[in-house]
């Protein structure tokens, strides 16, 4: 018994100032996911990888717009979403004072993106800044002036137009035609 | 190759329809329906096995049949010196066999092996395949207001999402308890809702007097229904951080059971750097869980001061896990292919210097209070679990281990990094409370030697590569790794490119829990906190208490103040004036 | 689905004005109640770790009680499943108004990861009214002193809802590549994330491009060779070193054509950690 005492002499008091002063934690903690809606171009990456469906990735009514949505009392903390997002919008920050009172609406962070309607058929198939993102990308990777332009105009093509563009041309010989 | 001297010796006994591998130490063998409990036994006495797991699935839509698959760890009986198989020839083999959909029933293995009674009674739960011959046949894992004949894990029974109503919460259902016989008998309720520590079971001791005689428990509070939920909703990358919310004690080491056996069954092998930096990250899990459950058992016995200076220790852990994972508690590093996060040599200088706190405190504190002789006679001679009923249920982990049963995953079955480093399994012979916490004390100091080891050979390595998932479907696999409660065996078959067709996940408790009412019996009502502590358990309790002496229908209702209060000074037993 | 309806004698008792004046009464002495209506274990484990000595939270006055019926605040974890949802009604009756509810942990806010499994019924907000949040999977134990001090009132939330409606000016998000072609620096990205995982690797990509770009000419493999080579040397840290070396080795290779002696030898790279 007397060696506990011996030890608590030894040691004096461990305390943490916190809350009185700042709690410094260490590098890389994984704490609120905190977004960027500057860099987010609307692939929803984040939203497909997230384990407990924090993220929520939706057109709205009009499908005028995309809406991002994210909640953090649901998230995990996992990381996933800071993982697989190609632009670096979504990051773990290192906050961890997220307590809130009788509302929790406090907890969502939103974004709203512009659709991009598909040239053909004009529904709305992706946002303007994916669309914008992936022909930058294009531009600076070597390609040929021709294959660019092509591309310039087959990026404005929602996915169900392009399948049908490709039934045809395999069936029947028939070439897409591109404005 | 490795276990076909065993499969050889079994179908000289009964009739072995087919054999198939799954990974070099894992095969399965599948007899005829009314061979079932013989091959069982013949496998855990006569060769020398634990049972480890047992699993049932609906495989109607593969072959028409309902499927159970008894996976036995064949290491030797471990009851004396020499009793063991040697090391290059331990191996697990499965046992199946399929029940068709008409008669739903199958002869029960537990009147032969009695650690098979909470499986078949889980099998009745989730799928309703009745075992003939079963003793005990009470529902285990659902609530009591669930339909009767819903079976949840049946793939056409219901959709992950439904809920069948509640009932009013003022007539709620009432449990059926196993009374022993006798007169005199008092019955002691410890309900869900308790004070000191983890989750929430329902705990019923029989007394006489003041010794208790018997015990039955109700548990499964926490059934969230995750297994329905990994068919669903999870994709491979998903799964590990869904079997990291099992436990929060040893959640770590579910996700790498978990992901570990998705790896095997597409015979996947992972870089060598992941693995090192898996086993730091288990071990540190274990550092801290046996810091948490020494503390406890210090404070139920009334020594606060130990208490208090084992958490501050086990703090230091958490730093550790933090530095290492970004985490304290849900490390949440784990994808199929490696890992996710890794170690820069700055890290690594840091952790070690955390290590070298932890050592020199842990060594401290022990000897301080090994050095308290009401201490020691607080833990002497209680919850003697004996060897041969460790046996006959299959227990795992420390509580094993301090009966003298040298059972450890990671020297029978090494895994990942385990085969170059070198450690010493932990066995104390006195089967009571204080061979248990020697055992864990002793495994903190073995852990810290296998974490610097760890960092010695650490290789240079990828961290991570790129699976290639050719997934067969119906393929399955085994995988299991040491938690610090003990052996955790997870179990999945493969479905589509993207999602599991079944997972199993048997955690450690799971197998210790049937032997505790023998672990009660005989010690006096103030020590039965201190048991179930000792028993390091994933589901603990002791709250408020009833108690109802049956003779005099007198009742008290004590708080959970007063049993803890008699728990440390063993005065002013609460129970006086009942008695007339 | 039908579940409890809140009987009226307790929703007059716990207005938000009766709650204010039991803030102003119960002044620094309160007392905890802890309901563990499912959870995993974790944000049990981290509230007694709340309580260890390392951040004692008994010196703002709070106190674990063992009856709810002494208690002023509810403390519940868990998305709550349905052999607990018995319990924590009746622990809810028993506790005396006026009385503050507080979830703890992502399950206990919205049932987190297991929001729409069988069993449970997602978030104690879906049965009794609640008070404050407190997210984290599990939160940390400062986490748990922060929310519990913003639920009396001591310290201010910081947190409010974010909601972006506009899309503004969209600045350039792909650098130019360095050496004419971005495949090089997607195959650099990946090789650097599958060394050292997502973390580390991104900042082990910004040395290397920083390495490269101080050589004066990329396309000059001695003079790359000799840059990475130096920054290898001035790295502090071991891991960073030798993956710079892989990096170079293994992807820079691919892209322009190298002799054998323009290649890093990775033997040079000393693994001292003591």
């Amino acid at each position: 018994m007397l060696k506990l005492l011996d030890m608590s002499k030894k040691y004096g008091q461990t305390t943490h100032k916190y809350p009185f002063e700042p709690y410094i934690l260490a590098d890389n903690f994984r704490g609120k996911p905190s977004y960027n809606f500057d860099w987010c171009i609307g692939c929803a990456a984040c939203g497909i990888a997230c384990p407990s469906n924090a993220i929520t990735i939706q057109l709205n009514d009009d499908k005028s717009k995309l809406i991002w949505e994210f909640d953090c009392g649901r998230c995990i903390f996992c990381g996933r979403c800071d993982e697989v997002c190609p632009t670096d919008a979504i990051k773990l920050s290192n906050e961890f004072e997220l307590a809130v009172n009788f509302d929790k609406t406090a907890l969502i962070q939103r974004g709203e993106l512009d659709t991009q309607y598909c040239s053909q058929c004009n529904k709305a198939f992706s946002t303007k800044r994916l669309v914008n993102y992936s022909y930058e990308c294009l531009s600076k990777a070597n390609i040929g002036e021709k294959r660019l332009l092509e591309a310039k105009s087959y990026l404005n093509i929602c996915q169900t137009c392009k399948e049908n563009a490709t039934g045809l041309n395999l069936t029947s010989g028939e070439e897409m035609v591109i404005e | 190759m490795k276990c076909d001297k065993f499969i050889e010796a079994l179908s000289q006994r009964v009739k072995v329809l087919e054999v198939t591998r799954q990974y070099q130490d894992q095969v399965t063998a599948l007899v005829e329906l009314k061979d079932l409990p013989e091959a069982v036994r013949f496998l855990y006495y006569d060769i020398g096995g634990y049972l480890s797991t047992m699993i049932a699935n609906d495989e109607r839509q593969m072959n028409k049949h309902y499927a159970l698959y008894y996976a036995l760890s064949i290491e030797g009986g471990k009851m004396f010196e020499g009793d063991e198989i040697d090391q290059d020839e331990k191996c697990f083999i499965t046992v199946k066999v399929l029940i068709s959909p008409d008669t739903l029933t199958f002869p029960s293995v537990s009147t032969l092996v009695p650690a098979a009674v909470w499986y078949e009674r889980e099998a009745y739960d989730m799928f309703g395949l009745k075992a003939e011959g079963l003793p005990d046949k009470r529902r285990l894992v659902l609530s009591d207001d669930w339909p009767e004949d819903l079976f949840p894990l049946r793939k056409d029974a219901m959709d992950y999402r439904h809920h069948p109503d509640m009932v009013n919460h003022n007539k709620e259902p009432e449990y059926k308890f196993h009374k022993p016989e006798g007169s005199g008998i008092i019955e002691v309720p410890l309900g869900p809702l308790h004070i000191t520590s983890d989750e929430p079971g329902h705990f019923r001791l029989f007394c006489d007097g003041d010794k208790i005689i018997d015990a039955d428990y109700r548990l499964f509070y926490q059934h969230r229904g995750m297994e329905k939920l990994a068919e669903n909703r999870m994709n491979y990358d998903q799964m590990g951080y869904l079997a990291e919310r099992v436990c929060g004690i040893c959640g770590y080491a579910h996700s790498i059971a978990c992901i570990e056996s998705a790896e095997k069954a597409v015979n996947l092998e992972v870089p060598a750097r992941a693995q090192a930096i898996r086993i730091i990250c288990l071990e540190i899990e274990r550092l801290h869980s046996h810091l948490l459950n020494i503390g406890l058992a210090c404070e139920v016995t009334g020594n606060y001061t130990a208490f208090m200076h084992i958490f501050k220790i086990r703090e230091y852990s958490m730093k550790l896990a933090e530095l290492v994972t970004g985490g304290r508690k849900t490390y949440g590093n784990v994808v199929m292919g490696g890992l996710r996060r890794d170690m820069t040599g700055s890290e690594i200088k840091k952790s070690l210097e955390i290590l070298e706190t932890i050592e020199t405190q842990v060594i401290e504190v022990w000897e301080a209070v090994m050095s308290d002789k009401r201490q020691i006679k607080r833990w002497t001679g209680i919850g003697i679990l004996d060897k041969q009923v460790a046996r006959d249920f299959s227990a795992v982990g420390p509580n094993a281990r301090g009966s003298g049963i040298k059972r450890d995953t990671r020297y029978d079955h090494p895994y990942d990094f385990f085969k170059k480093l070198e450690f010493e399994v932990a066995v104390a012979h006195g089967c009571d409370v204080l061979s248990r916490e020697t055992v864990r004390y002793m495994e903190l100091k073995s852990s810290i030697s296998i974490i610097r080891q760890c960092f010695q050979l650490m290789p240079q390595t990828e961290i991570f590569i790129e699976p290639e998932l050719t997934v067969k479907p119906e393929s399955y696999a085994l995988a299991y790794d040491e938690a610090p409660r003990g052996e955790n065996v997870h179990w999945i078959m493969q479905g589509s490119a993207q999602k599991i067709y079944r997972w199993r996940c048997r955690a450690a408790t799971y197998n210790n829990w049937p032997s505790l009412r023998y672990q009660f019996k005989g010690n006096s009502i103030a020590d039965a906190a201190l048991i179930v502590c000792s028993l390091d358990p994933c589901f603990s309790c002791t709250d408020r208490v009833t108690v109802v002496d049956v003779n005099s229908k007198k009742s008290k209702i004590l708080t959970n103040k007063d049993l803890k209060n008699f728990s440390r000074t063993e005065k002013n037993s609460p129970l006086k004036d009942l008695r007339c | 689905m039908k579940t409890y309806e809140v009987p009226q004698e307790i929703k007059d008792g716990n207005t938000l004005e009766e709650k204010l004046e039991l803030l102003k009464q119960i002044g620094r002495s309160f007392s905890v109640f802890r309901v563990d209506c499912g959870s995993c274990n974790g944000c049990e484990i981290e509230i007694f770790a709340a309580i260890s000595p390392m951040w004692d939270p008994e010196r703002f006055g709070f106190k674990l009680v063992a009856n709810p019926r002494h208690a002023d605040i509810l403390l519940c974890t868990g998305p709550v499943t349905r052999q607990m949802y018995y319990p924590l009604l009746r622990a809810y009756e028993a506790a005396p108004d006026p009385k503050i509810v507080v979830a703890l942990g992502a399950c206990g806010a919205t049932g987190g990861i297991f929001y729409d499994a069988y069993n449970v019924l997602s978030g104690i907000d879906k049965i009794i009214p609640v008070d404050a949040y407190i997210p984290g999977c599990p939160p940390h134990p400062a986490s748990i002193i922060y929310g519990l001090t913003t639920a009396l009132g001591v310290m201010e939330q910081k947190l409010k809802k974010v909601s972006f409606e506009e899309e503004g000016e969209l600045p350039s998000l792909v650098k130019d590549s360095v050496l004419g072609n971005i495949i090089f620096e997607r195959d650099l990205l990946v090789k650097a994330k599958k060394l050292m995982s997502y973390v580390f690797g991104r900042k082990l990509f910004d040395k290397y491009i920083e390495a490269l770009l101080k050589s004066g000419d990329v396309k000059n493999t001695q003079a790359t060779k000799k840059s990475i080579t130096e920054a290898m040397t001035i790295e502090e840290d071991p891991r960073y070193a030798e993956c710079m070396g892989i990096l170079h080795n293994e992807v820079y290779a691919q892209y322009v054509t190298c002799d054998e002696e323009d290649l890093i030898s990775l033997h040079r790279v000393e693994w001292d950690k003591r």
